[in-house]
C-alpha cells in the first residue's frame, strides 16, 4: 500500500515534469488557463498597465464574448510574425467559437515587429487598414523602447473598435471583477492536481511501464485543455472561446 | 428447407450490413468532399478580394509613379488572366503571376517616398497585404483538407469503392513553386 503510494507520488512528479518540458519545447507558449488577456512573456508592461487590460479586457468580453488578448515575447525564433500570431490565434482559440470575435496584440520585442491579428468576426470593423493605423499611433513610442506606452495605446484603441462593433458606451465598472480573480487560479490549481492523479492513477492500474511515460505527458495536455473548455463553459472562470482567424490584420516593424 | 431460410436470411443481413457501411462511408466522402470544395472557395474568396483591390493601388500607385508604364501594363494582364482562367490550374498560375506583378510593384514604391508616406497608399498596402495573407492561410488550411482527403480515400477499405462513387484525390495547391520560378522571368 505504502510502496503503491510512493510509485504513484513519483509518477505524479515525473508527469508534471514531463509536462512542463514538452510545453516548453513547443514553439508556441503554452495556452494560459489564467489572466489569459495579457500575457507579458517579454516582461514589456509595468503591472499597473497589466491589471488594467486585465480588468477592462474581462468586462468587454463578459459583455460582448470579444476577446482582446495581448501577448509579447522575447522572439519570434526565426518563424514569421503572420504564422506564428495565426498559429497562437488558432491553438488558443481567442474569441467566441461561433462569433470568433477574438483580437490578438502579439509584439516580439527582440525581432521588434508587431502584429494585430483579427478573428473573423471582426473583420469588419477591425479592417487591415485600420489595425496597420492603430499600430502606427504605438510606433513612435515602441521606437523609444517605451513598449508599455505603445502597448497600452493600442489596446484601448482596439477596445473602442470592439465596443463600436457591439455598440457599447461603456465597459461599466471594472473593479467587481478583480475581487474574483484569485479564487480562479485556485480552483485551477486544484483541478489541475485532481486531473494529475486521476491520469497517474490510471497510468498505474493500467501497468504500463516505460512506454507510458510519452503517452500520459500528452495526456495531460488533453487533461488541461478540456478543463479549459469546461472553465468557459461555466461562465465565472474565464478562459478561451475557441474562436479562429483566417489572417486578418496587418504587421509592423519599427 | 428451414436451413435454406436460415441461409438466406444471414446472406441478406450480410448484405445490409456491407450497404449500411457503404451508406456510412459514401457519407463522410461526401462530407469530406464538401469540406475540401468549402476550404477551396476561401482560396478563391481571397484571390477575388485581391483581385478587386488591384484597381485602387494601381491608381494610387499611377499618381505618384508616372513613368512606370510596363508595371501597370503587367498587373492589368496578370489580373485579366486571373479573370478569365476556368481551370484550378489556370487560376493558380494567373495567381502567382499577380503576385509576382505586385511585388514588382511594391518594389518599385521603395523609390517614392513621397508615396510610402501617403496614407491612402499605406491603408491599401495593409489591405494587399492582409489579403496575401488570408491567401497564404487559405492555401494552407485547403492544403490540409486535401491531405485528409486524400489518405481517406486511399485507405482500406475505403479505396475499393472511391472509384465508384466518382471520388478522386485533389490536387495540392502549390504556389510555391511558380512564385520561386517567378524573379527568373521578370530580370529578363
Amino acid at each position: 500500500m505504502k510502496n503503491r503510494f510512493i510509485v504513484l507520488f513519483i509518477s505524479t512528479i515525473l508527469i508534471l515534469v514531463l509536462g512542463v518540458c514538452s510545453l516548453f519545447a513547443a514553439t508556441l507558449p503554452s495556452k494560459p488557463n489564467t489572466n489569459i488577456y495579457v500575457q507579458d512573456y517579454a516582461g514589456m508592461l509595468s503591472g499597473t498597465t497589466e491589471q488594467d487590460i486585465l480588468n477592462t479586457a474581462k468586462a468587454l468580453d463578459d459583455q460582448t464574448t470579444a476577446q482582446v488578448v495581448i501577448v509579447t515575447i522575447d522572439s519570434l525564433d526565426n518563424s514569421n510574425i503572420e504564422e506564428y500570431a495565426n498559429e497562437l490565434f488558432r491553438t488558443w482559440g481567442i474569441g467566441d467559437k461561433e462569433k470568433n470575435n477574438g483580437v490578438l496584440l502579439l509584439v516580439s520585442k527582440n525581432d521588434r515587429e508587431s502584429r494585430i491579428e483579427v478573428g473573423y468576426g471582426l473583420e469588419g470593423q477591425l479592417n487591415d487598414a485600420k489595425t496597420g493605423r492603430i499600430q502606427d499611433q504605438a510606433i513612435p513610442y515602441f521606437q523609444e523602447g517605451n513598449y508599455n506606452q505603445g502597448i497600452d495605446i493600442i489596446f484601448n484603441l482596439l477596445v473602442t473598435e470592439v465596443c463600436k462593433e457591439y455598440d457599447i458606451e461603456n465597459l461599466g465598472s471594472p473593479l467587481e471583477t478583480k475581487s474574483s480573480e484569485g479564487i480562479p487560479q485556485f480552483v485551477w490549481f486544484i483541478l489541475f492536481i485532481v486531473i494529475v492523479l486521476i491520469i497517474a492513477g490510471i497510468g498505474i492500474s493500467g501497468g504500463g511501464s516505460s512506454g507510458g511515460g510519452g503517452g500520459t505527458s500528452r495526456r495531460i495536455g488533453g487533461g488541461s485543455t478540456r478543463g479549459g473548455y469546461f472553465g468557459s463553459g461555466s461562465g465565472g472562470f474565464g478562459g478561451f472561446g475557441g474562436g479562429s482567424s483566417g489572417g486578418g490584420g496587418s504587421s509592423r516593424r519599427w | 428447407m428451414k436451413k435454406g431460410i436460415i441461409i438466406l436470411i444471414v446472406v441478406i443481413a450480410l448484405f445490409a450490413i456491407l450497404g449500411i457501411s457503404l451508406i456510412g462511408t459514401y457519407n463522410n466522402l461526401v462530407t469530406a468532399n464538401e469540406g475540401v470544395n468549402g476550404k477551396w472557395s476561401q482560396v478563391e474568396n481571397q484571390m477575388q478580394r485581391r483581385y478587386d483591390l488591384i484597381p485602387n493601388l494601381v491608381e494610387t500607385v499611377k499618381g505618384y509613379a508616372t513613368h512606370e508604364e510596363t508595371i501597370f501594363t503587367d498587373i492589368a494582364d496578370a489580373r485579366s488572366k486571373l479573370a478569365g482562367a476556368q481551370s484550378i490550374d489556370d487560376k493558380v498560375a494567373a495567381d502567382s503571376e499577380l503576385s509576382s506583378a505586385l511585388s514588382r510593384l511594391l518594389m518599385i514604391v521603395e523609390n517614392y517616398p513621397d508615396l510610402k508616406a501617403n496614407q491612402n497608399f499605406i491603408a491599401l498596402q495593409d489591405e494587399l497585404a492582409g489579403t496575401e495573407n488570408r491567401l497564404a492561410i487559405a492555401r494552407k488550411d485547403y492544403n490540409d483538407t486535401v491531405q485528409g482527403f486524400n489518405a481517406t480515400i486511399q485507405k482500406f477499405p475505403t479505396n475499393m469503392f472511391v472509384g465508384m462513387f466518382g471520388f478522386d484525390k485533389y490536387a495540392y495547391y502549390e504556389a510555391e513553386d511558380e512564385a520561386a520560378k517567378a524573379p527568373v522571368v521578370k530580370f529578363e
